[in-house]
């Protein structure tokens, strides 16, 4: 625990969660290699320390997510402040990586947003979490990235 | 909130007729559904039912819609644990759709009812079989802890 996360609330907004068939240490490695973010977060990725920024780059499809690094514990946990540029204030969001038995992985995504989400966005959040982590699965499985759109 | 819902969305590098096949078929459903099957002979307003390996019935309900590789809708009740049972039917809806290379599969399972503890059963299961799921369309292989009805239950 960091001073700059103590406070995320105790009941996230949103959680999606998958389980994917390799050890913690792979699926966190997955999030420090450019070649492999990219294909999960969807476009270039930049994460930096504690209490520095992080960018997934502008693509084609989407404008650019940027936030600041909230926590950083490999092999097990990340959390971030997230939002598209034109769209303060940001939303937390967490990744927690727990190995389970069989030399399975289960991998948390928790949100916690910052106000209340209209439906709308709240569906395509749970579509672009469940994508994310559709593709790092595939990834990480298979070693082929899972191609857009998404 | 009037009802319960949970909606769980994975994208899986696969066809659309292979990913029907497995959500239905016993050969493939054994290998990620707890060793469970279905039986139904997917008529419209047919029963349906899932099969837990030692003979007792899981799960049941009717076949609302049938159509193949796109959408399927079930009703729902849990057989096997009475406070769930109690809550009566549930409705569960797949949903396949193209997305690229991959196959969007979008399960909805409601209950028309506040804190289902049913629904709040399913939420814990889903995530879990459905990954099982995409591992075996892509790798060739479930995950090894769900092939198998757990100790117990």
């Amino acid at each position: 625990m960091t001073p700059s996360d103590a406070n995320l609330p105790a009941r996230p907004d949103y959680v999606a969660i998958t389980y994917i068939n390799a050890p913690v240490e792979r699926v966190w490695r997955a999030f420090t290699i450019p070649a492999d973010q990219a294909t999960f977060f969807g476009g270039k990725t930049e994460i930096g320390e504690v209490g520095e920024p992080w960018i997934r780059h502008a693509t084609d499809r989407w404008p650019a997510i940027t936030g600041i690094v909230l926590a950083k514990e490999p092999p097990r946990r990340l959390a971030l402040t997230w939002g598209f540029d034109a769209n303060p204030p940001p939303d937390r969001v967490e990744f927690l990586i727990d190995p389970v038995a069989n030399g399975v992985t289960r991998v948390t995504i928790r949100e916690y947003h910052s106000r209340d989400w209209p439906e709308d966005i709240t569906d395509s959040a749970v579509q672009g979490w469940n994508a994310l982590l559709a593709g790092l699965k595939t990834l990480v499985e298979t070693g082929a990235p899972l191609p857009p759109p998404f | 909130m009037s009802q319960s819902k949970f909606v769980y969305v994975t994208y899986i590098r696969t066809t659309a007729d292979k990913l029907w096949a497995a959500l239905i078929e016993p050969e493939f459903t054994k290998q990620y559904w707890a060793g469970t099957h279905q039986e139904s002979d997917w008529q419209v307003g047919s029963d349906w039912k899932i099969m837990i390996p030692d003979g007792r019935v899981g799960d049941s309900g009717k076949v609302l819609e049938f159509s193949p590789p796109h959408r399927l809708v079930v009703t729902w009740r849990n057989e096997f644990m009475p406070e769930l049972k109690a809550e009566g039917h549930s409705t569960c809806t797949y949903e396949l759709e193209p997305a690229g290379s991959a196959i969007k599969l979008t399960v909805t399972h409601e209950m028309a009812a506040p804190n289902s503890k049913m629904i709040n059963s399913v939420s814990q299961g889903w995530p879990h079989l459905l990954a099982s799921l995409k591992s075996l369309l892509e790798t060739g292989e479930s995950l090894v802890e769900s092939r198998t009805w757990p100790e117990g239950h």
